[in-house]
């Protein structure tokens, strides 16, 4: 009977393997965030001196260029300059003089006209040039007529200055200058400027003070003129712009890398969460499969205890029965004997007393021994058979799992033909499977020792008769030897070194306490085979 | 009813039983005749012997209980007792519903047997006295003309000759006739040993 434990393997550690999956999870996940952010952020760099360059390129020509055209326009004019320098009241010539900026710059903002030492010959926007235009002026003579311009305020509104010399080369008269709005630099900015960035104009002489913006100068800006100390720590990148006071900087919008870290950073916790959940249900799904499998293998070594001790009642069962009916028969026959004696003496004309009482209880004492037997009998017994409803079909299929293992490792061909849809046969499961796996071990010792044929072992169960169900076994073996085949049932008959001798003898035991019966045939050729039969009635 | 003497019939193939319950039966001055085995009980046993069978449950290749089997099939009605090594309730129960007159776990109480064993004998006795005499009655019967029978049924079933006569419309006469003719057939004394008879025969239109 199979009753080895099997090994106790170490239960894996699913809750340690999931710890260490998830962790690397978010270790990746973390990882993945930082490098997305990271190239975010060189994205955004990038575009910044992209823009600040392109930007500040533009604002360059653009300023450039307007002091060269101002030097060529001063000469071509230079006539009704001198005229107007002449003489400072000529309307006329003052009138053509603004007509031909108007056509020239159309979107100039003041004009203004000095003479060598910077005064004014007609004071322009209404006597508006006021102390800061002076000291532009004075300062573009002094530095010998180059300019670095600003933006400045007067009355009618901030503005910038681009000044040329007049008269003659080498020995100006005077200083020819327009005054232009900053919205001129505004629409360079705004066109250029990136999303999520700002383009800022900042004075290079006066630290963060904002020039003007993509909205526009200094009036229009809704806020402080100076950027803040953190605001002059997020800038991206910055540029002089040659022949101006300004520095172009890009400053990013301050919620643009701190949202592109959230919604990494959410997107990564979401996938972590998912994970999780997804490793917690599979946990709990491998948790719940190992238990089960755990109360599987419970139940197996509960049914192989419970075989193996069926199977220790059963030999000690048969011991008794088989040296009962050994015992019996010599016990029978002396105290017949004793008995014959006795009437024999009772003939006799001159009776020996003596021996008829020797007689006497010699035959007393042989049935003395014979009820110690009984009892014996009764206290070892197998008692009366539990009886319920069995399916004789599970019974051995359970009975095969026993012996798959060893049926593939001594390669046995396995043929089952069991019969569908068979009624209940009634008796002791655990007895009937214990008699099944008896009939198979017989079967696969058989074939062992025949090594010169295919070895097949077929199992059948079919309904034999009203009530009456037939189980057989039949191995492809050497077969029963006619004149044996009798005594293979009788207690302690084996044709094993090693064998008791029981196993036959308890299974007839079995079968008949079930009321069946159990018999070899030994007609079948190529081997043996044994059927028994169990009632499928009720009783 | 032949005189012949009760054998008691003995199989066991213990040799040490045998031999004993030979020697038993023989103090006691019952004839006994004894078999190693039911093959060879069969081979030797004639059924017209009267007597008993005393037999072993357990013996190899035919059982006590399957040797019981074969005399039923063969219409055999010999009392049997069961003598058992170990005996258990199923096989007991199972005995006696093939008509066993007792089933003895060995070793047994010899008294018992042989009250048995007596019991038996005259149980055997008895059915071969009632077999014979059915026998018997039979062959009588079995003369009569169809018509004779249907007279000698009114007639054991206490019908007067002219109630006969009426329900056959027969004339008394013939009835008469009919009636010595029977008597003489049979040779029933009276009307009383012609009733005897007609049951003994088992007639089923008595029943």
């Amino acid at each position: 009977m199979p009753n080895s434990q099997p090994d106790t393997l170490p239960s894996p550690h699913y809750g340690s393997y999931a710890l260490i999956t998830l962790l690397m999870v978010a270790a990746m996940l973390a990882w993945q965030t930082w490098i997305t952010n990271q190239n975010f952020r060189g994205y955004h760099q990038q575009l910044a001196v992209t823009s600040v360059t392109g930007a500040a390129d533009e604002l360059e020509l653009l300023i450039t260029e307007l002091q060269r055209s101002m030097r060529l326009f001063a000469e071509e004019q230079r006539a009704l300059l001198e005229e107007i320098a002449s003489n400072a009241d000529s309307d006329a010539a003052w009138t053509l003089l603004e007509n031909a900026v108007s056509r020239h710059y159309p979107e100039y903002f003041g004009l203004t006209l000095t003479n060598i030492a910077g005064d004014v010959f007609r004071p322009d926007f209404d006597n508006a040039v006021n102390e800061l235009c002076q000291q532009d002026i004075h300062s573009f003579i002094d530095e010998g007529y180059s300019h670095a311009g600003y933006i400045h305020p007067n009355p009618l509104g901030y503005h910038f200055d681009v000044m040329a010399p007049w008269g003659d080369a080498g020995r100006p008269q005077g200083v020819f200058f327009l005054s232009f709005p900053p919205e001129i630099l505004a629409r360079t900015l705004q066109r250029i400027q990136a999303p999520g960035h700002a383009l800022l104009l900042l004075r290079a002489d006066k630290a963060g003070l904002i020039e003007a913006t993509a909205l526009g100068t200094r009036t229009e800006l809704q806020r402080g003129f100076t950027l803040s100390s953190d605001e002059q720590q997020r800038i991206l990148h910055g540029r002089a712009i040659a022949n101006s006071r300004w520095d172009l900087v890009d400053l990013p919008d301050a919620q643009l890398f701190r949202n592109e870290l959230a919604r990494n950073a959410g997107y990564a916790l979401i996938v972590f969460c998912a994970f999780a959940a997804v490793g917690l249900l599979m946990l709990q799904q491998l948790r719940r499969k190992e238990k089960r499998r755990l109360q599987a293998e419970e139940q197996v070594l509960r049914h192989q205890a419970d075989l193996a001790h069926v199977d220790r009642l059963n030999i000690m069962g048969e011991m008794a029965s088989g040296l009962a009916h050994e015992l019996n028969q010599p016990l029978s026959a002396i105290s017949t004997y004793c008995q014959a004696g006795l009437r024999i003496i009772e003939t006799l004309e001159d009776k020996p007393d003596k021996l008829a009482h020797a007689l006497e209880h010699a035959s007393i004492q042989s049935q003395r021994a014979g009820q110690i037997i009984r009892r014996m009998r009764r206290f070892t017994g197998k008692g009366v058979v539990r009886r319920k409803p069995i399916d004789i079909n599970q019974v051995i299929t359970n009975a095969l799992g026993f012996i798959e293992s060893e049926l593939k490792r001594k390669d046995i061909k396995l043929d089952l033909d069991l019969a569908a849809d068979l009624p209940a046969a009634f008796g002791d499961e655990i007895q009937i499977e214990q008699v099944i796996l008896n009939l198979l071990h017989n079967a696969i010792e058989a074939m062992f020792s025949a090594s010169d044929r295919p070895r097949m072992l077929r199992i059948s169960s079919k309904h034999s008769a009203a009530d009456t169900l037939q189980v057989s076994v039949h191995d492809s073996g050497p077969g029963l030897d006619a004149a044996t085949v009798d005594s293979i049932f009788d207690t302690f008959y084996t044709t094993r070194k090693n064998g008791m001798g029981l196993g036959l003898a308890i299974s007839r035991s079995i079968i008949e306490a079930h009321g069946g019966k159990l018999w070899a045939d030994t007609t079948t050729p190529g081997g043996a085979t044994f059927h028994f039969t169990v009632s499928t009635a009720e009783a | 009813m032949t005189a012949t003497e009760a054998t008691v019939f003995l199989v066991d193939d213990d040799d040490a039983v045998r031999d004993a319950l030979e020697l038993l039966l023989d103090s006691v001055g019952i004839s006994t005749a004894s078999y190693p085995s039911a093959a060879a009980f069969l081979d030797h046993y004639d059924p017209g012997r009267p007597g008993c069978l005393v037999l072993d449950i357990r013996m190899p290749a035919m059982s006590g209980m399957e040797l019981q089997a074969a005399l039923a099939g063969e219409s055999v009605n010999i009392p049997i007792i069961f003598l058992s090594g170990h005996g258990n309730v199923p096989m007991s129960a199972k005995a006696f519903r093939g008509g066993a007159v007792d089933f003895l776990e060995k070793p047994f109480d010899e008294n018992v047997l042989l009250e048995r064993i007596h019991e038996a004998i005259r149980l055997d006795r008895a059915n071969r006295e009632a077999t014979a005499r059915r026998t018997d009655a039979c062959t009588r019967l079995a003369t009569l003309t169809r018509r004779e029978h249907e007279v000698m049924l009114l007639i054991v079933t206490g019908h007067a000759n002219k109630e006969i006569a009426t329900k056959l419309d027969l004339s008394h006469r013939t009835i008469e006739t009919h009636r010595g003719r029977i008597m003489e057939k049979t040779a029933a004394q009276s009307l009383t040993e012609l009733i005897e008879i007609a049951l003994a025969s088992g007639s089923h239109e008595l029943k």
